[in-house]
Formats: structure tokens, C-alpha cells, sequence
């Protein structure tokens, strides 16, 4: 599948001197192969200046837990009356079944022997179609009107099964420097360990290993730079690249439309959680933030 | 499998008609008539070992009897009465379903765009990887195994009653071996 993309490269080329040069090139690329051959040539120039002068981004690695919808979208009122009209061709196009064929009958059978035509001998049934169907719509009436439907909290944020309707996505409340802030659960990557790795980590580390989250694939989905305050600044780092991954909380079952989240706590680091639907997020994160991960929720 | 014989009146003039048989052989009709006895037993033994020998295969699958339409279905008596639709009626519905198309090439066109949107954002994080590291990358890259096959449960149509205990055990869907309707070639 050829995906046509636009990238922009930031490379930097150190001139003559201690004078940095920034130049950024837009490229049409045709496919994946040949932007990997586009971006070979820049990575020669980078391994060499980052032995020179390495990389001021701390790497991070985030967890994007997302628990999918559970209950289907309400139809539109469109979509209601193409599927009623959709029915009504259906049910014009058809042939009578057997029911519908004895049903005829035997109202033909009882009026003519209502009006003397028939003898009442010829009876051949106790019950007639029509009252059976009678009786199934009143269990049916009775039915709706005596059960209700399980009340799902929608305003507790930590209740797992709020807004059935609607991608929801963890968020937690970390340390960062002397602040609070409400972000994904992320860890900071160690050496020999993969993204991947570091961000089940993040998982386990902020949640708990009961936790059950399936990982989708060993590349990022999502991406997020930001430079940390002044005082926090460091002489190593400047700021940090976050690659947010992607995990799903795993239906249980086809029947059941509840999900269920084990929860092991780890306080010092996630002081408090919340299951966030898209139009919530700029509640709690900022916004270039919350811009980041709403793309990848779909 | 019996040869199914038709037969086909012709007017050739007006006093006489001849039968001709729908099979290109006619053969011998009526040559079994007058058989002596024990032919006729032999006959039957014959007949009686071959279906022996078939009912040893196992059972083979009839067609799919979807596209055989049942003559039963095809009386008059199955007939909906027809309802009259007004030209207002009918101008309506063409409306509707016009107006479908469109909108569901519209939201096909959004789904597509969401989907090359995460994409996207999937390719600017991998290019940003490999400006760090090399290492990463090509580990970010490495094909999971365990995603393929990919299945996925859906969404449900309803919350779950309160204190209702769904039965256990799954749905088996059991087609029949034969069908007992019948079909619609003409039985002789």
C-alpha cells in the first residue's frame, strides 16, 4: 500500500566553527521503503554529531490504555428511518410464511362458522395462531416494563465501565519535578530494554501486574516532545520525547458487557487515576497534550 | 439415476399426433414389461447389492438449496396482497436512498481518514525514534507474531439487566444435512 507522506527533517549540520546550521527538507515520499532509504543519508550525519555532542532528549516511553467501547452507538434519526424503511420493502417483497398461511384459515374458519357456512366440527385447534401471538407480545410488554437495565455510574471517574459508549483512555497523576501533573503512565527508558519493554513497564509499575492489557505492536503509535521547566533543566537533558503505545483492555466475553480492571496500586507513583472519554481530556491535560493522544484513540 | 422421460405432444396435421420423448435415446420403452419371473428377481438383487454398496460411502452434501426456490413458495395462495405505494410514496424512498449513499461515503471517506491519520502519527513517531537511536528503531520495527491472526470482540447492543445470570456455554450453529424442503425439479 503505497501511503503518500509529507515529512519534515530537522538535521542539524555543524559548520566551520561553532556555528550550528538547521535546515529542514520537505519531501514527498512514495513508500515506507524509500523514506527509509530518505532518512539513511541523515542518520550518517547524526551518528556522527551525536558522538560529538548526544542527544538532549530524554526518551520516554508511555502506555495509552485504552478501553473500548461496550455498548454499540445510538442511531442517528436517519438511520432509523432508512432501516424502517429497509424493513417495510423487505416485508412488502415477501411471501406469507406458514404461520401467516394457518393464521388465515383459521380466521376464515371461524368467521364462516360464526356466519353458518362451516359446522363447528371441523374445529382442528384449540389455541389459535393469533392468540399465541397475543401472548407472546404481552410476556414481551411485560418483560421490558418489570426489568431495568444496569445502571452504569458515568460520574465516577475511576469506575471502569462509565460511558459505555465512548473510547476511554487511563490517565494518572505523577510526580513531575515539585508539580502534580496529570498525564499517561510513563517511565523513562533504560538500557537494555526495548520502548515495548519499558512501556509495559510503565503498565506494571503505575498499576500493578494484574493488570491485564494487550500490546498491539513493537512500534510507537503516537509521539510527544516537550522541554522540561527551566529549573528542572539539566546539562544533559533539555526536555523529553515521549513514544506513547497503544494497549486495549481485552473483552471478556460476547455476552457480558462489563470490563474489569484489576487495580495494585503503586501510591508513590501514580497518586490517582482516571478512565477519560475524548471530550473530558482538556479537563485534566493540557491541551498540545491531549491533541497528542486524541488521533490515536480513533 | 432413473432417466427422467418427458414427453411432448406435437400436432403434425390435424387428425394425428406423435409423442416424441424429451431424451435424446427413446430405448426400448415398455421392453420390461413382460419379463419372466426370475429376471425380474435377479433384476432387483442387482439393484439391492448397488444400493448396499452406496449406503457404505458416507453421506455426500447436497447443493445448497438457498438457490433452489420450493415450489410450494411459488403458489398463489403464498401471495402477499400488494400495497398500493403513492408516487409521493415511492419519490420518498428514492430521496432516502440517495441520501444514504451519500452519507455512507462520507463516513466511509472519515473512517479512512482516521485510519491514515493513525498512520501518520505512527510514522512521525518512528522517525523521531530513529533520529535517537538506531538500536530502537530497528527493534520497534521487528514484526509481532502474536497479533496474527488478529481477532476482535465487538460492541453489545445493551447494558446488561440487573441481576440476570447469562447461561453458559456458547451458540452452535447446526446446518441439516438435507433439507426437507422440496425442490423444484419436476418429479415424474
Amino acid at each position: 500500500m503505497a501511503t503518500q507522506l509529507s515529512s519534515r527533517l530537522f538535521h542539524k549540520i555543524k559548520q566551520g566553527g561553532t556555528r550550528w546550521f538547521y535546515s529542514y527538507n520537505r519531501c514527498i515520499v512514495s513508500d515506507k521503503q524509500s523514506l527509509s532509504k530518505h532518512l539513511k543519508r541523515e542518520v550518517h550525519d547524526i551518528e556522527q554529531v551525536s558522538s560529538q555532542c548526544p542527544s538532549p532528549w530524554m526518551l520516554q516511553a508511555g502506555v495509552c490504555l485504552i478501553r473500548l467501547p461496550l455498548i454499540e452507538e445510538d442511531l442517528s434519526e436517519f438511520q432509523k428511518r432508512y432501516i424502517s424503511l429497509k424493513e417495510q420493502m423487505e416485508y412488502e417483497n415477501s411471501i406469507l410464511n406458514e404461520w401467516e398461511l394457518e393464521k388465515i384459515k383459521q380466521t376464515q374458519l371461524m368467521n364462516d362458522i360464526e356466519s353458518g357456512k362451516r359446522d363447528a366440527s371441523e374445529m382442528d385447534f384449540k389455541v389459535s395462531k393469533q392468540d399465541y401471538e397475543d401472548d407472546y407480545n404481552q410476556a414481551f410488554k411485560e418483560f421490558t416494563e418489570s426489568t431495568t437495565e444496569l445502571d452504569l455510574n458515568d460520574a465516577d471517574f475511576k469506575n471502569i465501565n462509565r460511558r459505555p459508549k465512548d473510547y476511554l483512555v487511563l490517565i494518572s497523576k505523577q510526580k513531575l519535578g515539585n508539580d502534580t501533573v496529570w498525564m499517561l503512565p510513563t517511565e523513562e527508558w533504560k538500557e537494555e530494554e526495548n520502548l515495548r519493554q519499558s512501556a509495559e513497564r510503565a503498565l506494571t509499575s503505575h498499576c500493578g501486574t494484574l493488570v491485564d492489557a494487550s500490546f498491539v505492536s513493537n512500534a510507537p503509535s503516537g509521539f510527544y516532545k516537550y522541554k522540561f521547566p527551566k529549573n528542572a533543566r539539566t546539562d544533559a537533558y533539555v526536555g523529553a520525547k515521549l513514544f506513547i503505545y497503544n494497549a486495549f483492555v481485552p473483552r471478556v466475553s460476547e455476552t457480558q458487557s462489563t470490563a474489569t480492571f484489576n487495580l495494585d496500586i503503586d501510591l508513590n507513583k501514580m497518586l490517582d487515576y482516571a478512565w477519560v472519554a475524548k471530550d473530558e481530556m482538556r479537563n485534566f491535560l493540557k491541551p498540545k497534550y491531549s491533541k497528542a493522544i486524541d488521533e490515536i484513540i480513533f | 439415476m432413473a432417466l427422467k422421460k418427458i414427453f411432448f405432444a406435437l400436432p403434425v396435421c390435424s387428425s394425428r399426433w406423435i409423442s416424441t420423448s424429451y431424451s435424446r435415446s427413446a430405448g426400448f420403452q415398455g421392453s420390461k414389461a413382460n419379463i419372466p419371473l426370475e429376471m425380474k428377481l435377479r433384476m432387483i438383487e442387482r439393484k439391492k447389492r448397488r444400493v448396499e454398496k452406496l449406503s457404505k460411502q458416507p453421506l455426500a452434501f447436497i447443493p445448497i438449496t438457498d438457490f433452489f426456490i420450493p415450489y410450494s413458495w411459488k403458489m398463489d395462495e403464498r401471495a402477499r396482497p400488494k400495497l398500493e405505494i403513492s408516487e409521493e410514496e415511492e419519490d420518498k424512498r428514492v430521496l432516502l436512498e440517495k441520501e444514504w449513499a451519500r452519507k455512507t461515503f462520507r463516513s466511509r471517506k472519515q473512517e479512512s481518514w482516521k485510519i491514515k491519520l493513525l498512520l501518520r502519527h505512527q510514522q512521525r513517531a518512528l522517525e523521531e525514534l530513529r533520529q535517537e537511536s538506531e538500536k530502537l528503531y530497528n527493534a520497534a520495527l521487528q514484526c509481532e507474531d502474536l497479533s496474527i491472526p488478529f481477532t476482535c470482540r465487538g460492541p453489545v447492543q445493551s447494558t446488561p439487566l440487573e441481576g440476570y445470570l447469562p447461561p453458559l456455554g456458547g451458540y452452535e450453529h447446526t446446518d441439516p444435512l438435507f433439507s426437507k424442503d422440496d425442490l423444484s425439479l419436476p418429479e415424474v
